[in-house]
């Protein structure tokens, strides 16, 4: 949209596409009363769990995925686009490349999410937190991705100003990093339009997961939002930079270092030793480019702190990289082996993730709305006193959630490693772990809903500042200086790549690609990992479908399949898992949460009728449970009609299934269904419930830890 | 940008401007760096700690050695190693209410799940009556089956969740039961045993 200027020559005019900003920033806020929603009813499930509602559809581990969705995706996903597309324009100093693309990534991406929205409830998962979507939404993830890169290397490459700032650098890494993740880490295979089964197994696919979902914090939740900083921060301070070299250093150093820390999820699991040590070491390294980022956006204020005091905006912007500096000094601490221990499948990391989330990304959100809004919608904020109040009451709100999840966290950890004298747990029961801790939950879904109080006045702010805004809405006209993006062979080093945006790209994947090769590669090739002699059984076709529901029901929200090297692990759950057991296991289930306990050996615990009774009502056999009921296994069919197209596809997988297997898969499974039903009416069940869902979940549970060799 | 504002130190790089965000020419902090070096020596001491010893996989090794320890910390000797304590000596517990209520509260607690309250039956088979499935129903026999369980069969094995000496308040609470008669009892299963 540029044309030369007639009376004003060697200058060109632009004209923003500020529509593309109003409409992300719109989907923003919409986005996120949904996903702060959903946390405070999750939250409250925990405490009260009444208020799972009986319902499928209603119960936490249907719900939780919703939840961390809507957080990632919906709510920082709309943020960034808007961000982007308002910051980049005027780095740049061009106008979007194309306005079509960007309304087909707008509405793409709200389709998408509603999408979301409709399957995660109904259960359609696959089994992977932070991408539960089925194929045919990654599909459209990627696709709608693709779009975004597309309209944004193009206005990279139209661009009007020679050198890209580092908010730039910052989102070229974001675009190509979140590319490689979501499409490695979603490569399944369908077996029908709603159900496809991941091609990675076991330790592949907890290595994979990982590498995709810390680095989906990296660079999904960090990368993007240290670009919207640098752009926000010294904008609303009017303030220059603190330090250009540092930029330097920290983003190459940041990008390089991040992709390797995946495997501090799984420390002191069975993954192989030297994976969990490159997570620590890298993890370990990571605390001062991150906090390179917090320094030299804290240290842009030197010299007007007193806008600390008058500014609203910029109380936001100090908070959240506060908020970025205590959670990237807390990532790398929980990274070490020892203090991973004791957080690991604790509250502790879900007070980890939050501090981030809604301090960090939250708090640099509302600054970035309450800067955008007054801005494009060309009127003054409606009430700076009401943001005053929202960043009061937020505050109060992440440290009511933290503080409370990091006292349940290691109140927790605590009890679950206490042995006596005697070598015997201090408290054999899970379920007192989780009574002692659940006032706690109370006190985060308080946290939960100040935040949300806080984010209310955010929404009547913005509406009210709409509404008062003009009528015509005309799009920012700059007048630019059209500067060639040649070469400069006189400058040297950095600057010189600053204006080479493809030079620049490559080096940055290649920064991405190391970490990325050399961790995830070696084990794509199990069979090094695995000892043979180790006979480690399949599921029965039966153990699938029950498999298959576990899933569904979002069991791994809350239950992990991982006994930890750790003595008192051996003592509460039996011996440590291997990594043979789960070698067949798609998607792996390790889980990163113990709600409940852990299921890893959990089969031939109890008899039939005891799981059956504990899914009716958990309350039924456990006193003072606080799982949700899943009455609806015991009423609605299960479905076998897939089974023989799973185990084909296993097969073809390299599971050991015959040929004969296949052809049976539904008789067997149907054989072994009819058997578990008698044993159920034999000890007191009265109606039959052979083709009933229960029935294959009993032989899943029954399953667990029965495969590898005695 | 205000200038005035500006401490004395710092140096805005000229010719590099971007929407009006200029940037100092300020070093990386000291201090930054130090913690990055710091971080960078602890990195390369722990790699050649774990790669540079002919130990094959320290995790496992050092899992194996810290149950080990565990074990040889126990106070009271593991369970294979359960004194042998004659019939006639743990009858002596039957006489003893406070040992018979310890037990029924554990009981009440662990057992009653699947046992019922008043050892009727339920999930697990009926503990009142003459008919037992395994041992001959002596407090001893009792007690072994619920230290070991019958994983089988779905009864858990408690040695490493119930003291040794709770477990025989258990046991006795249960030799306690025989005879009593509780209404919808689960029916007779197992040998039937005449004292």
């Amino acid at each position: 949209m540029s044309a030369s200027n007639e009376s004003n020559p060697g200058f060109v005019q632009v004209k923003y596409n500020d529509e593309i900003v109003r409409m992300f920033t719109l989907a923003t806020i919409i986005w996120a009363a949904v996903a702060f929603l959903v946390g405070i009813i999750i939250a409250l499930q925990m405490a009260v769990w009444q208020l799972n509602f009986n319902t499928s559809w209603l119960t936490f581990g249907r719900l939780r995925p919703l939840h961390t969705n809507a957080a990632l995706f919906a709510f920082a996903g709309n943020a960034i686009f808007a961000g982007i597309y308002h910051s980049t324009q005027r780095l740049l100093k061009t106008r979007l490349y194309s306005d079509v693309l960007g309304k087909l990534h707008f509405w793409g991406w709200q389709f998408i999410i509603v999408l979301a929205a409709v399957t995660l409830p109904l259960g359609l998962s696959q089994g992977k937190e932070y991408a539960e979507l089925e194929w045919p939404i990654d599909i459209a993830v990627v696709l709608i991705w693709v779009v975004f890169a597309i309209n944004f290397f193009g206005t990279l490459l139209k661009r009007n100003e020679k050198h890209m700032y580092v908010s730039i650098w910052f989102y070229i890494a974001t675009i190509i990093t979140v590319a490689l993740l979501y499409i490695v880490n979603a490569i399944s295979l369908p077996i029908s339009f709603f159900k496809s089964y991941i091609v990675f197994a076991g330790i592949q696919d907890a290595l994979v997961q990982w590498w995709y979902g810390h680095n989906a914090v990296a660079f999904f939740l960090t990368t993007p939002f240290l670009g919207l900083m640098y752009y926000y921060m010294p904008k609303a301070a009017n303030r220059p930079i603190f330090s250009y070299r540092l930029s330097v250093m920290h983003f190459w150093s940041l990008i390089f270092l991040y992709i390797w820390a995946g495997p501090h999820h799984l420390l002191n699991t069975a993954l192989p030793e030297w994976l969990q040590t490159m997570g620590i070491v890298f993890s370990v390294m990571l605390w001062a480019p991150s906090w390179g980022g917090a320094v030299n956006g804290i240290l842009t204020l030197r010299g007007s702190w007193n806008l600390l005091r008058t500014d609203p905006i910029i109380k936001f912007l100090v908070a959240a990289i506060t908020f970025y500096a205590m959670g990237t000094f807390e990532g790398p601490l929980l990274s070490v082996k020892a203090v991973n221990s004791l957080g690991h499948y604790t509250d502790w990391i879900v007070g980890h993730v939050h501090l981030g989330t809604l301090g960090w990304n939250g708090f640099l959100t509302f600054a970035m709305v309450y800067y955008i809004a007054p801005r494009l919608w060309k009127t003054e904020l409606y009430s700076k006193k009401l943001a005053e109040i929202h960043f009061w009451i937020g505050i109060l709100g992440i440290l009511f959630y933290y503080i409370s999840m990091l006292a349940a966290g290691i109140t927790q950890g605590l009890m679950w490693r206490a042995v006596d004298a005697n070598g015997h747990l201090v408290y054999p029961d899970f379920v007192e772990t989780v009574i002692r801790i659940v006032p706690l939950f109370f006190f985060r879904a308080i946290g939960g809903v100040l935040f949300m109080a806080g984010f209310v006045l955010l929404l009547f702010n913005v509406y009210k500042t709409i509404k008062q805004a003009p009528k015509d809405l005309a799009d920012e006209i700059v007048q630019v200086k059209g500067v060639p993006v040649a070469v400069n062979h006189s400058e040297r080093g950095h600057r010189r790549l600053e204006g080479m945006a493809a030079a620049f790209t490559i080096l940055a994947l290649i920064a991405i690609l190391a970490g990325s090769i050399i961790e995830v590669v070696p084990t794509l090739s199990i069979s090094k990992y695995v000892k043979t002699e180790n006979k480690v059984e399949p599921f029965t076709p039966l153990e699938l479908a029950g498999r298959n529901i576990y899933i569904k029901e979002g069991c791994f929200t809350c239950h992990s399949q991982m006994i930890r090297t750790i003595h008192s692990e051996e003592l509460r759950y039996g011996a440590a898992s291997t990594i043979e057991e789960s070698m067949y296991d798609r998607p792996f289930q390790w889980g990163s949460k113990r709600t409940g306990p852990d299921l890893a050996r959990l089969g031939k615990k109890y008899p039939d009728l005891w799981h059956y009774m504990h899914m009716e009502n958990p309350r039924a056999v456990i006193k003072e449970s606080i799982m949700p009921a899943y009455p609806w296994l015991i009423s609605s069919k299960v479905d076998f009609g897939n089974l023989g197209k799973t185990i084909s596809l296993f097969k073809k997988l390299g599971v050991p299934y015959s040929d004969k297997d296949v052809a049976g898969a539904i008789t067997s499974a149907k054989t072994q269904a009819l058997g578990i039903a008698a044993r159920l009416k034999d000890q007191g069940v009265k109606e039959d419930v052979s083709d009933k869902k229960i029935v294959a979940l009993i032989a899943y549970l029954q399953a667990l830890g029965q495969k590898g060799e005695k | 940008m205000s200038e005035d504002k500006t401490p004395l130190d710092d140096k805005i790089i000229e010719g590099y401007e971007y929407d009006g965000i200029t940037e100092l020419d300020n070093p990386c902090p000291n201090w930054l760096m130090y913690i990055f070096y710091f971080t960078a020596f602890l990195a390369v001491f722990f790699l050649g700690y774990y790669f540079g010893s002919n130990s094959k996989n320290k995790i496992i090794e050092s899992y194996v050695k810290k149950l080990e320890d565990a074990r040889l910390q126990q106070v009271t000797p593991a369970v294979e190693q359960v004194p042998e304590v004659s019939e006639s000596e743990l009858a002596v517990l039957l006489q003893k209410p406070a040992e018979l209520t310890s037990g029924e509260e554990i009981f009440l607690d662990k057992c009653a799940l699947c046992h019922g309250d008043n050892g009727e039956g339920f999930i697990g088979p009926n503990l009142i009556d003459n008919y037992w499935i395994h041992g001959k129903g002596k407090i001893s026999d009792i007690a072994a089956t619920i230290r070991a369980g019958v994983p089988d069969e779905g009864m858990a094995a408690w040695k490493d969740e119930i003291p040794e000496e709770n477990i025989l308040q258990i046991a006795a609470y249960i030799k306690s039961l025989k005879g009593t008669q509780v209404e919808g009892a689960k029916e007779p299963d197992g040998e039937l045993i005449e004292d």
